[in-house]
């Protein structure tokens, strides 16, 4: 009980935009390392694959914020937007390092993928719904839309898990370990958001 | 001026018969092999091996590149795991069990095998099913060698293969009891004797790195990397289509033939390019950042020398 009171007194203590900075250090890194062939024999699928994860990864500390605070009283809900925004911003990365690099901006190749592949759809399918809730990641949307919509618009993020966590399963050539248990982490914060909406 | 004249030479110090025993020693230690009084083949040997016009027009993957960047799931599945796990595989000694539609069935012992066959240096496209393809120089001969040597009878359509299968030295087989162990493979009897399908026992003017498939491996410039077999401890001729581990797992995804086809796409991805590795995505002359990229031609540019095995097959129905 201590310790979580503590660690809840520190992190208050950390301002939001140095979480901002600190999760901007691994794409930065990840690029430069990219501009300047340092990621070993197959770069594009490395630059791709890692930023993805991050991003998959992020989400699903996004995901385990509520029942965080509500079973282990762990307070991260003023960082959830910072969570959130650089999320976002690891997706786009994976995105364009996808469209740029592997497909050299062939948009036909693009549709193709998107319309062929379930996990490519998977992947699009989340990262749109990403945008919307970007863009709508600021005080004066939650104005205009109203708290109670602005809310209900932003439960996306759990159909967005499970889409990554689906894109991520279905890219693998047989069932690995990891996808799975990224796919069953999400599974299980949204059963507990649905039993605890439920009661 | 004195010290010019009177140039120490090799043989003031060391008399050149004794000189020359050394070398003998040296060559007959080689021909014993290195490999054979080490516990697992860290070390490469050197191998002596003659240059051939099977020799591909393009830039060399570096060693480093090939020897770290490898599938080869008995020693797990990540990239690097292969290298990091494949010491522990003892390949000496080692044996083959040829059987099947055969003159002379039978457990060869690998030196047997490769007994009076030279070695050729083959430098040979390689383009893996996801999309990522090397350039290697093997050191090996034409699989229809083996082959002629323990007489494949008439009735024989098909050569099966299969990898060792030893967990207690594959850490990959125990962390993944699903897969249907051991890894097999298979080839049509006419695309065995082709002479591009080679089998490699070497790569680099050495001999085979573990991870790579030593003491010998299959390679089939024109089709799918998981074709060229590994570490191979049996093949078979057989009358009927032998199964294939890939398709065991995936039958919609991965076919009997797997022939490199840029018209064909994997369900989950297009096999129209490919990433070069060890590419930089800079490059110059090439399009915005696709240095490392190339379009995969039709057999992976073998098409002269195999399209006619083909002929008047679909080659989307038999992908």
């Amino acid at each position: 009980m201590n310790a979580t009171k503590i660690f809840n007194s520190l992190s208050q203590k950390i301002p939001v935009w140095a979480v901002y900075l600190m999760l901007a250090l691994p794409p930065f890194y990840l690029t430069y390392a990219l501009f300047t062939n340092q990621l070993g024999p197959d770069p594009i699928r490395t630059y791709e694959r890692s930023i993805g994860e991050q991003g998959f990864k992020l989400l699903i500390i996004i995901l385990a914020i509520t029942p965080l605070r509500d079973l282990a009283n762990i307070n991260l809900v003023k960082f959830r937007r910072a969570f959130g925004v650089m999320a976002f911003f690891y997706i786009c990365l994976h995105f364009l390092s996808y469209l740029i690099l592997d497909l050299g901006l062939n948009m036909t190749e693009l549709w193709k993928d998107i319309v062929k592949r379930p996990y490519i759809t998977f992947g699009m399918v989340s990262a749109v719904m990403m945008l919307f809730l970007a863009v709508t990641s600021n005080n004066l949307s939650i104005r205009k839309l109203g708290l109670r919509k602005w809310k209900y618009l932003h439960k996306l993020t759990y159909i967005i898990g499970i889409c990554a966590a689906l894109h991520y399963l279905l890219l693998t050539k047989i069932w690995q370990i990891e996808p799975i248990i990224y796919f069953a982490i999400v599974i299980i914060l949204l059963f507990y958001r649905i039993i605890k909406f439920r009661s | 001026m004195a010290l010019l004249k009177d140039k120490l030479r090799y043989s003031d110090i060391t008399p050149k018969q004794i000189f020359l025993n050394r070398r003998q020693i040296l060559t007959g230690t080689s021909a014993v092999g290195i490999s054979s009084l080490l516990p697992n083949s860290a070390y490469a040997e050197s191998l002596n091996y003659t240059k051939t016009n099977y020799a591909v027009d393009a830039e060399i993957t570096s060693k480093s590149d090939a020897t770290s960047y490898n599938n080869f799931y008995e020693f797990g599945t990540g990239k690097n795991d292969p290298k990091n796990n494949a010491s522990m595989m003892k390949i000496s000694p080692w044996s083959v069990q040829i059987n099947g539609l055969v003159d002379k069935p039978g457990d060869y012992d690998l030196d047997d095998i490769l007994s009076g066959i030279g070695l050729e240096e083959r430098i040979y496209r390689f383009r893996c099913v996801e999309a990522w393809s090397m350039v290697v120089p093997w050191i090996g001969f034409s699989l229809s060698k083996i082959l002629n040597k323990v007489g494949v009878q008439p009735s024989a359509k098909y050569v099966a293969f299969e990898t060792l299968n030893r967990p207690s030295e594959m850490v990959g087989i125990g962390a993944n009891p699903r897969f249907p162990w051991p890894y097999v493979e298979g080839l049509r009897l006419d695309e065995a004797m082709n002479p591009l399908a080679m089998i490699a026992t070497g790569m680099y003017g050495e001999s085979l790195p573990n991870q790579n498939g030593a003491p010998l491996r299959l390679v089939v410039p024109w089709k799918y990397g998981f074709k060229s077999i590994k570490s191979i401890v049996r093949i078979s001729l057989t009358d009927s289509q032998p199964e294939t581990t890939w398709n065991k797992l995936a039958p919609q995804e991965y076919g009997f033939y797997s022939n490199v086809n840029p018209n064909v796409d994997h369900p989950r991805w297009s096999q129209a390019s490919e990433r070069v590795i060890g590419g930089s995505i800079f490059k110059l002359g090439s399009p915005l950042f696709s240095g490392s990229k190339r379009e995969t031609p039709m057999f992976n540019g073998y098409a002269e020398e195999v399209a006619n095995l083909y002929s008047g097959m679909d080659l989307e129905k038999f992908y």
